[in-house]
């Protein structure tokens, strides 16, 4: 089947690649090493599929390689952190233990990221209502609603002046 | 996920184009929620995917105040939510809308798609009956409006031909001092499932009068307006439990579930009561609580 020239930005990045039509979106970053983004159920139903599109936390199983011409795509590889540091986010899933097999986590993250930055002080419920689309067969997801409280509270510590550089992963 | 050709047209008269040089073999995706399990299913096996999604011209909401509003094509579920005029005029489409699929899915899934997939569960059809809504079809030289009930007319069948788009969502803005209205089903979990049952009741109050339309889904091949349960309803003043028993009881008469994986029909009939009765209770106690709301 002929491929098709696809350009976007992918963390921060121009890329052009080369796509079949019928290629989803995980497919395409997957073939191109973003192996962040998990294949699970491919039928948007497991979320370990979360990519970040223009602001919008999107399933990239159900999401064509070709709709993203143009457009801004995020996955856990572009998350911005200081150097050898993790990005808020994902330190606070390390630390409130909310990671075990790992497989649900790049997903789980994506959503949450573009979820912090409409709802900075979430409640509990509607960190349960964000996340009802991510499954974890492991953790319980009490830890998961935990690490995205502390997250926020994270996200939303003044950055003290002269830190800001490096130090402001928003 | 089988083969096939995508076309993205940059505008209505692209895509009427595309449509009228290949319709026998084409399909119409906006979201593509569905279309793309369906293909992965093989449940659709289309030549050609025209992509509606990339028209910029179908992405508005447009309130025309006193008439009605104009929903496009591409317009996601989430934005339905979040927009404050569809909020206070239409609350049941609302509630059915947070309750289709989960919060990330509804950034992709549109409230067009939800109609045009014509499935007995499609979670907004319900509403959407009771607010009388009607798709806007258009071809690339006629534009015609159709009431939901003449769009649908089987699962996954719709009555307009292989050159038509439905471009657009038409709701009319009934005139009311006050619209309240709840959508309540039963499903296995809350999140990412479709419902074995569903009610949608509303009401809308005019300097006194009251009209209370009832509608149902995944009770039938398609949603149904249940014309008997309103009349009850709006030929009484005090709404109490013998009147809601009476309305569950024109509501079973006019279903005809199924035994399918989702539920039994026995389980369908009596989940249906208590649905009735809870989204009439709903709409009522809101009725109260949220007067001159609209």
């Amino acid at each position: 089947m002929p491929k098709h020239a696809l350009s976007f930005v992918l963390n921060g990045e121009t890329v052009d690649w080369e796509v079949e039509t019928n290629a989803t979106l995980l497919q395409a970053l997957r073939e191109n090493g973003v192996t962040s983004v998990k294949r699970g159920c491919e039928e948007g139903e497991c979320g370990a599929c979360t990519v970040v599109i223009d602001e919008l936390a999107q399933k990239s199983c159900l999401v064509l390689a070709l709709e993203v011409e143009g457009k801004s795509v995020l996955t856990v590889e572009g998350l911005p952190a200081a150097p050898g540091k993790l990005h808020p986010i994902q330190q606070a899933f390390v630390d409130e233990g909310a990671v075990q097999c790992g497989f649900c986590t790049p997903g789980f993250i994506m959503t949450t990221y573009a979820f912090l930055k409409t709802h900075p002080n979430p409640t509990d419920e509607e960190i349960r209502h964000a996340l009802s689309g991510n499954l974890c067969r492991c953790t319980g997801y009490l830890s998961i609603i935990k690490a995205v409280k502390t997250a926020a509270e994270a996200l939303s510590k003044p950055i003290v002046a002269g830190e800001g550089g490096e130090g402001d992963v928003r | 996920m089988k083969a096939f050709d995508l076309f993205r047209p940059k505008d209505l008269f692209q895509a009427f184009s595309r449509l009228e040089l290949n319709q026998h073999e084409t399909v119409l995706k906006s979201g593509g929620t569905d279309l793309l399990i369906w293909i992965k299913k093989g449940l659709v096996s289309p030549k050609e995917v025209v992509d509606l999604s990339s028209i910029d011209s179908l992405n508005e909401i447009e309130v025309k105040e006193g008439e009605g509003i104009l929903i496009g094509t591409n317009v996601s579920l989430n934005r339905i939510i979040d927009h404050p005029e569809m909020k206070r005029r239409f609350p049941a489409l609302i509630e059915a809308c947070e309750t289709h699929s989960d919060a990330v899915l509804r950034n992709k899934a549109t409230l067009v798609g939800n109609v045009c997939s014509a499935v007995p569960s499609g979670d907004t059809i319900p509403p959407l009956l009771c607010y009388e809504a009607e798709a806007v079809v258009q071809t690339s030289c006629s534009k015609r409006h159709l009431p939901l009930p003449r769009l649908i007319i089987g699962p996954r069948k719709k009555s307009i031909s292989k050159t038509e788009i439905v471009t657009h969502l038409w709701i009319p803005l009934p005139k009311a001092d006050l619209s309240v209205g709840a959508y309540r089903r039963a499903s296995r979990r809350r999140a990412l499932d479709l419902a074995q049952a569903a009610v949608a009741c509303t009401l809308f109050q005019h300097r006194g009068e009251r009209d209370f339309r009832l509608a149902v889904g995944a009770l039938s091949p398609i949603p149904v307006r249940v014309s008997e349960g309103e009349r009850i309803l709006n030929e009484t003043s005090n709404i109490d439990e013998k009147i809601a028993d009476r309305v569950a009881d024109a509501v079973l008469k006019a279903i005809q579930p199924i035994t399918d994986v989702r539920g039994s029909r026995e389980f369908r009939f009596a989940v249906t009561v208590e649905l009735v009765r809870e989204s009439l209770s709903l709409c009522l106690t809101r009725a109260k609580t949220e007067e001159g709301c609209y």
